[in-house]
């Protein structure tokens, strides 16, 4: 069961609140000793604004509070996603966010503290993000009831790479392969390093087109030139459907779900010497998902027609329908 | 041979006038980097000349805020005279100043009416 990261794992909730009349000095002090960036400010009982270190380092020491603060806070729910957190700090362009836990003011998140936590989950190798990423977007577009795909890729024989190279050399290949990808990608679509040789990519699109793009990838990394003239292939595994109506049952279990019904088609296509794509055509409907194995052997007759006269293929390529 | 001192002396001077309620005119032109903020203007304001000024937080390189008195928003166009205000302003102020100005209107009204 993947464990999506949120605010409330991570927030400060020690914090001290200043008031609007209070002197720019005396709170630059009080957060030099405190060891606070920020604090939110009062005025009675109303909740007027936030302060940062950072604005009072760039306003005149005579000024009050008030007119160095941000007046218009943002408060989000302690439940928020970390990856969520980070598209509102994007958006904002503010250096804190008020957090909300019940009804009540409960803490704050700087952007410092989570970039330091969205650190962990960046694949320092590739730069790429991890898993996290592609889950919480995937979520994201299910509960938005938007088409989704997924496109689990995995690279061929990538272990006698690093047998016969080294694995410094295997690092290479798998900077270059990230890089590839990320360049051929559209910009809606979202990568990550998944594990190891393992990239993923949702896309908020239907099958069809990401079957499409799964073909182009791998064109396009066959193709590719790679450092000390290795040739690299990969192996896709295709998945993708909408959510037509609400659901009671958690969106990221459908998530976990489809990636691995993906990754076990990658699977499946590694096994098979001729065939680089195995995808599934499988209604659009992810409320009649069931278990993994079920799918696969569902999806297994509805691939074949569908790939093999609407994609082109190159000389000794043919597509393995699972 | 000894030492002559000197008798200490100390001049003391007073100026007096009036103290001005509020101490502004008609306008006052707040730069970005002045000690004194829009919002600290505009309590003190509040406190010494309740509802009679008007702050204008404005778009400017340079400039903040102008607090202007409502009276002279009642006579011209808030916009044109905020133009006015920075068009000028902006000529002599710096981020770290604090201008007060003296804002007179005459509205000149020539009518013809019939004999």
């Amino acid at each position: 069961m993947i464990n999506m990261k949120r605010v409330a794992n991570i927030y400060s909730k020690e914090f001290s609140a200043v008031n609007v009349l209070d002197g720019v000095s005396k709170i630059r002090s009080y957060l030099l000793e405190s060891g606070n960036g920020c604090c939110p400010v009062m005025d009675g009982d109303n909740l007027v604004g936030v302060i940062t270190y950072k604005d009072l380092l760039r306003t005149h020491p005579n000024r009050i509070v008030a007119d160095a603060m941000c007046q218009e806070p943002v408060i989000i729910p302690a439940e928020m996603p970390l990856w969520e957190a980070k598209e509102r700090f994007e958006d904002t362009g503010l250096d804190v966010l008020l957090v909300e836990g019940e009804g009540l003011l409960s803490g704050i998140l700087s952007r410092n503290l989570l970039d330091i936590h969205l650190a962990s989950h960046t694949d320092l190798l590739t730069g790429l993000y991890k898993s996290d990423y592609i889950y919480y977007h995937g979520v994201r577009l299910l509960e938005n009831k938007q088409e989704i795909s997924i496109i689990f890729l995995d690279l061929n024989n990538f272990g006698v790479i690093d047998k016969t190279y080294g694995h410094t050399v295997g690092d290479i290949i798998l900077v270059e392969v990230s890089k590839v990808l990320s360049e051929n990608i559209p910009s809606e679509a979202f990568l990550c390093r998944f594990g190891g040789d393992e990239f993923a990519l949702l896309l908020p699109a239907h099958l069809d087109e990401a079957a499409a793009l799964a073909y182009r990838l791998t064109d396009i990394i066959g193709r590719h030139d790679f450092s000390y003239g290795i040739e690299i292939s990969i192996s896709a595994g295709v998945i993708g459907g909408q959510r037509h109506e609400e659901r009671a049952d958690d969106p990221l279990n459908t998530m976990e779900q489809l990636m691995n019904i993906a990754s076990l088609r990658s699977t499946e296509a590694k096994k098979s010497n001729e065939t680089r794509l195995a995808a599934e055509i499988q209604g659009a409907n992810i409320s009649s998902l069931g278990t993994a194995k079920e799918l696969l052997s569902e999806g297994m007759n509805a691939a074949k027609g569908q790939f093999t006269g609407s994609l082109p293929l190159r000389d000794g390529e043919k597509i393995l329908a699972i | 041979m000894g030492i002559m001192k000197e008798p200490k002396k100390a001049e003391i001077q007073m100026h007096l006038t009036e103290f001005e309620m509020p101490p502004m005119q008609d306008v006052l032109i707040v730069g970005r980097n002045a000690p004194i903020g829009p919002e600290a203007v505009k309590r003190m304001v509040d406190v010494l000349s309740p509802d009679q000024y008007k702050i204008i937080k404005v778009n400017h390189p340079v400039i903040e805020a102008i607090v202007v008195r409502n009276a002279l928003i009642k006579m011209i166009q808030e916009e044109k005279l905020s133009q006015f205000i920075i068009e000028e302003g902006e000529r002599i102020v710096d981020a770290s100043m604090i201008i007060k100005a003296h804002v007179n209107i005459t509205v000149h009204v020539s009518k013809s009416i019939d004999l």
